[in-house]
Order: structure tokens, then C-alpha cells, then sequence
């Protein structure tokens, strides 16, 4: 009897049919705080963004009192004062996670969630509607995507997308998904680190040891690269997905709230919405302390002076967490402090003076502070996109597997199985036996993590090994392999050594989304945008069409008499056919009118441009025309 | 002197370089750099983008198959142990081995400790000689990590005449010896690690 491969929980992948690619692959840095998009032309990346904007676009969404997308970036952060509870931000740190793997932080996040049926991953509630994390992120997303085909002036299709290195599985698979919900095709998910190495070593090879320390919005990576002749390999990441210029924000707002009098009338602000105000003024203080050494923030009549000391001392323990972060990536890459020749600041929070302070004594060297923080990350994924569709001139990213994988054993402790940071593709082998004659199944669970206890890791898939024939203990020695390809996915292969059958099936986790979901929003979106699209071409029809009903009009109390009496029944036919469409709401209907009025009216139109010509003629000395 | 023969482990085929026992610092260069020279060889990243799928499973499987072998390869620890293991497989005349031994002053310095804790669990004293002994593990597993790395410099395997394609061997008293250190080293690990996990000592 052949062994079959049976998953609790998750679904074999299904391939999806992937779209003709079109245009230059996007690189897209999909940030808590702050996103981005990059292309490579001509062999150089670049930043895309409307002339008249920002390169930046931040990652916060407002929602409609009705539940609808309102605005997306800076729109979107104008709102956040008067109506809090509609903007969405920092959502990067809700992706693939449920309100049991947020409880330590739920306090600082100042929406409503919920976790949705499957209790994956949260939804956020506003108002009477539910949003999950990564439709939100697709929303952004599609800003990016439209904001790059303006500026290349084509369509594109295909991105990589980059993920702090320490994003699990469920997380990166959430953030894949809301690429496909906004209609890319998502060519590789990359760590944030890498890819700044990246973009560090393309245009100006120094081979050597690198460190990279990212410290973002909301997150912390630091990642260990060698660099030698076209090739980046990464030697360990480390980091801590909670870890960012946020939580500096958060204990400088505290920190403020302890200096308000308890009778100022801010205390009288609902919690949520003293949060958001507190949180901006302790941004901008953040900021100034940047340049200063102290910051006013004024509040409504009253004023707190903050030192740069001050605000110090409150982050340093923050960031000693950043510290011992490297130093375990430094272990993992097998090396001493001293053999990195370079540390690279990659992230906005990298500007605070302290992190520079911290991270030069603790590498004993100044850090590279040359690349502009924001944009690297996005840069080097363009670069990536390069690489894969075969424009990479022979350079080579070698990454490895972020966390550890393991199986959970009898009393729930875990066996490591892939160890982090093992370079990709990797795999590894188990043998099972059965234990009884009876026994005919294996139920297997992968955990990812470096916990020692199965219940602390994350889940990433259970499966059952079935279909064994009844042998004494001790007989059946199935082999399962466990490898995880260049792209990350795991794959688990199990095959019965005695009768050498194989079965094989791709692991997905279950991170709340399930693929029949995916699909189906995919649908709704699209649907949407038609309609959308079909909206928008309407009222811009209608706009064209309430000019040419002024003109013609003009046109016909200045020349209607002089054409034959048919033509110009038949022109102010048409022009009634034209009102009457443009106060309907058929695009169809407004286009024919438009056009027919335009052909019959060329006599009309001819004439008097005839005429305005004779006219300005007259007007002028003839010698000058 | 006697001779156990046995098959190189299927992670030395993986990774395709010869056997080794022990790296010396040129030759742990020299393993990194294979292991860069091999993936720009085998990444599917830098086939041709028409490539067929097979090509690219086969590329895709023995990068796995190599980056799993120089993980376990590059490590002192699990490079023995792999290779202890191939040994008493085909060799099962070896058998299991002694039970590992602590130094004699080792254990009894346990056993009290042991004692201690039962009666005064959380005294100061107590504790002060759970961090003594702690370190004083560290010191004895130290000190037999770099006598099993010594060894294993020593060992210089041979192919003999009519052996088996992929097979070497090393000289009996040798493993033996090389066996005996380790299982104790490992023995140490267990207890600081156990030690670690129940009582917090700091590292």
C-alpha cells in the first residue's frame, strides 16, 4: 500500500496561473513606517515616484466612514488627527499574525481586532467593517504599482518585495499575498538587510565582511554578508520584528504624558485618540533631538522641554535589545567584531544619534552612513528583480533560511531539523519507524523557530504519513526529506524505504488566508477596479462632454445660419442627443453622442474656423502674418 | 596496528571535496570557498532563464543536498559525530562503547551539589557553588573539546590497498580514543545544559 501524504490545516499549492510578465521588475521596500518602489534602467536603480511628491509613501491607509479605501500616504496621514480610528498605520506588524501572537503588544495598537475564523491572522475593525492586514498592505501596494507605471509610462506586472529577515513564514506568506491582491506577481519575497547589501556592493565592489544594521519603523534587522567577486552571501540575521524608531516614539509619548498635569485638558481625550497626538508630537520631538540637543513640544498651552539626554536614557534599553541582536549574528556568522570592515546603517531610526553612538562602540568602528537609509532597501530589490529575470550580468545573491525549522517530538519539545541560517536551498532527512503493529500513521508537526518547546514556536504545518501496512514494530523506515527551495518554500518529501514509493507535497502555512480566500478577494478586487476604472472614465467623459456642449452651442449661435438648413437640424439634433447622454450614466451611450456631434459638426467647425482666421486677418497688418 | 575501514558519509560525496577529519585554518578557507565556488555553479538563480523545470530540480536538489553537508561538515561536533557514527555502523564489532566518565572530582563535586540543593535550595552559598561548578564544567569541556580537535589533527586516514571504492579507515585505538572524549564531552554539555535549564545560571 502506498504511504500518502495527508495536511491538517493547509492545502497543497495549487499553481496559479501567472500573468504574461509586463515591464521592468518593481522592488518594492514595503515598510511599517514608510514604503517604496525602484527600478533598474539602464543598469541603475532609481526610485520612482511623481514629480510633484514624495519618494516616500507612507504606509497608512484611511477608510471611509462606510468601510471604502478613502486615501492612501500623506492623504491618508492628514487624517489621522481629526479621525483616528479610520487610519490605519503600522499595519506591517499585523501581518500573519492573530491576537494570540500580538497579546504582549495589543495595548499599542490603538484599533479594534479581531482574529477571523480560522484564528490566523487579525482583522481590524473600523466602524462596521473588517479589514485584514494584508488587503490593506495590497492597498498600498497598488499605489506603488500605479505610482511606477506613471512614471515608466507602461504597465508593470512583476515585483520582489522585501520582508524584515526575521519575518516567519506566515508573515511572509501574508505579505506575498497582498502582491498577488494587488495584482503582482511577486518573483521573490527578500530579507530588507540583503537587499540593501545589495544595492551597497552592485556599483562599487568592495569585497569584504559587512554588517548591516536596519533599524526601521517597526522593525530591527541586522544581517552579516560576505562580499566577494559577484557573489553576496549572507552569513547569519539576526533581529527582532518588534524592534523600531516606533517604540522610541511610544516611550518618548509616555514619557510626555508623565509631565502633563493630570487638570490639562488633553487628559479629557479618549485614550486612542490622546495616543495618536501624543504619538506625532513625540515623533517631531524625536526628530529635533536628531539635529538638537533639546525639543519643545508644545501642547495646547502648555510646553515640555525634553533634553536629548533625557530622551536617551529612555531608549537606551530599546536599543541595547538591537546590540545583543548582533552580537548573536556575529556568533552565528563565526566570527569576531573585529573581521566586519564595514557596518552599513540601513532604516530611517538609523538617523537618531544614539543608534550611531551604540552601534560605532559596539563595532569599534564608525558606521557607513552614506547611503541614504530610506531608500537602499527598495533600491536593492529592483537589483534582485534584475538578477532574476536574467539581467544580472553573473551576480549572485546567496541567502540563507531565517529561522530554524524543527519537528515536535513526544512531550511537545522540538527537534531542529534546519538550523538558521543555513544557506538556501537546504534540506534535511528523517527516518521514522513504527512503534507498534498497529501503528499505520505518522502525524508530523513543523514548527519554525529557536524555541525549545513546540507550543512557544510557530506552527507551520501538520501533516499525517497514512496508508502503512501492518508490520511488526520496528519495520516500516519511511525517509522524510524536508527542504526548503531558493524561493523558501518548504517542500516535504516522504518516501517508504522498503518499497521506495514517494509521495510529495509543498507546505504552505496556514497564516489566516487560505488560498480559495486569496482567489476569491482577487476576484472582488479586480471586479472592483473595473468598476472603479469604469466610474472613473465616466466622470471624466462627462467633463469632456460638458465642454463640447458650451462649444458647440457657441458654434452653432455663430455659424448655424450659414450652413443648409439639413446640417444644421441635423447638429442640433445631435447636440440634444449629447445632453441628454451626459446627464445618463452610460460611457457607451456619451462616447456615440460625442462622436456623432463631432462628425456632423466638421462643416460647422470648419467655417468658423474660416472664419476666426478672415477674422484675424482683418484684425492684423497682412504683411505680418 | 589494527584498522577500521569505513564508508565516507554521503555529506563528504554531497559536498564533493575529499575526506577530512579535522580543518585547519587554511583549510576552513578553502571549504568556504568551494562552498562559493559550487553554489555559482549549481543556484538556479543564475541558469538560464529557459532552462528546463528538470534542470532546475536538479540544480535546486544538489545545492540542497550540498548546503545541508557543509553545515554539517564545517562543525567540529557534527563532523564527528557523522563520522562516528558511519564508523560503528560498519563496524558493529566496536559496540556502544564505556560509559562516559567524569573526572573522579568532577562528579563528587556534583553529587554534593545535588545534596545542597535538596536541603538548602535558594541559599546563597548553595548557589555560589552551582556557578562554581557550573564553570568548572565549562573549564573541563573546554579542555576536552581542544584534546578531541588535537586528535582529530592527528588522524591521517588512509586508503589501503583493496578497499572499497569511497571507503577509508583510521587506526582502531585511535577511534577508540577519539570516541571515548567526545561521548564525555558530550556527557558535560548535558549536564550544563541541564544545570543551565533548571537552575538560570548565567553563562
Amino acid at each position: 500500500m502506498a504511504i500518502q501524504i495527508e495536511l491538517g490545516g493547509t492545502s497543497p499549492q495549487k499553481k496559479a496561473q501567472t500573468p504574461a510578465p509586463q515591464g521592468s521588475v518593481l522592488g518594492i521596500d514595503l515598510g511599517t513606517t514608510n514604503s517604496l518602489v525602484s527600478v533598474v534602467r539602464d543598469g541603475k536603480a532609481s526610485v520612482l515616484f511623481p514629480s510633484h511628491e514624495r519618494p516616500l509613501l507612507p504606509s497608512v491607509v484611511s477608510m471611509s466612514s462606510r468601510g471604502e479605501i478613502q486615501n492612501v500616504g500623506d492623504a491618508a496621514v492628514l487624517e489621522r488627527a481629526s479621525r483616528p480610528e479610520h487610519v490605519l498605520f503600522s499595519v506591517k506588524r499585523l501581518m500573519g499574525r492573530s491576537l494570540k501572537d500580538l497579546q504582549a503588544e495589543i495595548h499599542e495598537i490603538p484599533y479594534a481586532l479581531e482574529d477571523d475564523e480560522l484564528g490566523a491572522q487579525v482583522r481590524i475593525r473600523v466602524g462596521e467593517t473588517r479589514i485584514s492586514p494584508v488587503e490593506v498592505s495590497a492597498e498600498i501596494l497598488k499605489t506603488l504599482k500605479t505610482r511606477a507605471e506613471k512614471v515608466l509610462g507602461e504597465p508593470s506586472n512583476r515585483a520582489v518585495i522585501t520582508v524584515p529577515a526575521y519575518f516567519d513564514d506566515a508573515q511572509r506568506s501574508a505579505t506575498k499575498a497582498a502582491g498577488r491582491l494587488a495584482g503582482l506577481q511577486v518573483l521573490r519575497v527578500i530579507n530588507e538587510p540583503t537587499a540593501a547589501a545589495l544595492a551597497y556592493g552592485w556599483s562599487n565592489e568592495r569585497p569584504g565582511t559587512v554588517a548591516i544594521f536596519d533599524l526601521g519603523g517597526g522593525t530591527f534587522d541586522i544581517s552579516v554578508l560576505r562580499i566577494e567577486e559577484n557573489t553576496y552571501q549572507v552569513l547569519s540575521t539576526a533581529g527582532d520584528t518588534h524592534l523600531g524608531g516606533d517604540d522610541l516614539d511610544r516611550h518618548l509619548a509616555g514619557w510626555i504624558l508623565s509631565k502633563v498635569p493630570e487638570t490639562h485638558p488633553l487628559r479629557k481625550l479618549g485614550s486612542s485618540q490622546l495616543q495618536a497626538h501624543l504619538l506625532v508630537v513625540a515623533e517631531k520631538a524625536k526628530k529635533e533631538l536628531s539635529a538638537l540637543d533639546h525639543a519643545v513640544v508644545h501642547l495646547e498651552g502648555f510646553e515640555v522641554r525634553v533634553t536629548r539626554a533625557e530622551a536617551e536614557s529612555l531608549w537606551r534599553p530599546t536599543l541595547e535589545r538591537a546590540l545583543e541582536c548582533c552580537r548573536s549574528a556575529i556568533r552565528d556568522a563565526r566570527l569576531e567584531v573585529s573581521q566586519v570592515n564595514d557596518v552599513l546603517l540601513v532604516g530611517g531610526s538609523t538617523r537618531v544619534p544614539l543608534v550611531k553612538k551604540l552601534v560605532a562602540e559596539f563595532f569599534g568602528r564608525t558606521p557607513n552612513d552614506t547611503l541614504n537609509p530610506d531608500e537602499v532597501v527598495s533600491l536593492g530589490a529592483a537589483l534582485q528583480g534584475e538578477i532574476l529575470s536574467g539581467r544580472g550580468e553573473d551576480r549572485l545573491l546567496m541567502d540563507v533560511v531565517p529561522l530554524s525549522l524543527g519537528l515536535e517530538t513526544m512531550g511537545g519539545a522540538v527537534t531542529k531539523l534546519i538550523h538558521r541560517n543555513s544557506g538556501l536551498p537546504t534540506e534535511a532527512r528523517e527516518v521514522f519507524t513504527n512503534h507498534s503493529p498497529e501503528q499505520n500513521a505518522f502525524d508530523l508537526h513543523i514548527v519554525q523557530g529557536e524555541r525549545e518547546l513546540a507550543k512557544d514556536g510557530r506552527s507551520l504545518a501538520r501533516f499525517r504519513l497514512r496508508g502503512l501496512a501492518a508490520a511488526p514494530a520496528g519495520f516500516h523506515r519511511i525517509e522524510v526529506l524536508f527542504r526548503i527551495d531558493s524561493n523558501g518554500i518548504l517542500n516535504v518529501r516522504a518516501k517508504d524505504l522498503r518499497s521506495g514509493i514517494q509521495q510529495e507535497i509543498e507546505v504552505r502555512p496556514s497564516f489566516g488566508i487560505t488560498d480559495e480566500e486569496l482567489m476569491s478577494m482577487l476576484e472582488v478586487a479586480f471586479e472592483k477596479a473595473e468598476e472603479d476604472m469604469a466610474q472613473r472614465q465616466l466622470v471624466d467623459l462627462k467633463v469632456e462632454a460638458s465642454t463640447v456642449i458650451r462649444a458647440a452651442e457657441n458654434v452653432f449661435k455663430i455659424s448655424g445660419h450659414k450652413v443648409e438648413a439639413t446640417t444644421a437640424a441635423e447638429f442640433k439634433a445631435r447636440l440634444v442627443d449629447l445632453k441628454n447622454a451626459s446627464h445618463a450614466n452610460s460611457w457607451k451611450q456619451l462616447r456615440d453622442a460625442l462622436d456623432a456631434l463631432e462628425e456632423c459638426g466638421h462643416e460647422l467647425a470648419e467655417l468658423q474656423v474660416n472664419e476666426a482666421i478672415s477674422q484675424a486677418l482683418k484684425d492684423k497688418d497682412p504683411a505680418k502674418v | 596496528m589494527s584498522l577500521l575501514s569505513f564508508k565516507i558519509p554521503q555529506a563528504y560525496l554531497d559536498l564533493g571535496m575529499p575526506f577530512f577529519l579535522a580543518l585547519s585554518p587554511e583549510s576552513e578557507e578553502a571549504l568556504k570557498r568551494h562552498l562559493v565556488r559550487e553554489t555559482r555553479r549549481l543556484h538556479p538563480d543564475l541558469l538560464a532563464l529557459d532552462a528546463s523545470d528538470e534542470a532546475r530540480e536538479e540544480h535546486e536538489s544538489r545545492l540542497a543536498a550540498l548546503n545541508a553537508a557543509y553545515l554539517k561538515l564545517r562543525d567540529e561536533d557534527s563532523r564527528l559525530d557523522l563520522v562516528l557514527e558511519q564508523i560503528v555502523a560498519d563496524n558493529p564489532e566496536l559496540g556502544s562503547g564505556e560509559k562516559p566518565q567524569i573526572p573522579a572530582a568532577l562528579a563528587l563535586e556534583y553529587f554534593e551539589l545535588q545534596e545542597s540543593l535538596e536541603e538548602n535550595p535558594g541559599d546563597a552559598a548553595t548557589l555560589a557553588a552551582l556557578e562554581s561548578f557550573h564553570s568548572s564544567l565549562r573549564i573541563e569541556t573546554e579542555k576536552l573539546r581542544r584534546e578531541v580537535s588535537e586528535l582529530s589533527q592527528a588522524a591521517a586516514c588512509k586508503s589501503p590497498e583493496g578497499m572499497e571504492p569511497a571507503h577509508t579507515s583510521l587506526p582502531l585505538a585511535y577511534v577508540v580514543k577519539l570516541r571515548d572524549l567526545r561521548d564525555r564531552q558530550r556527557y558535560l554539555v548535558r549536564l550544563r545544559s541541564d544545570l543551565e535549564s533548571k537552575f538560570q545560571v548565567s553563562r
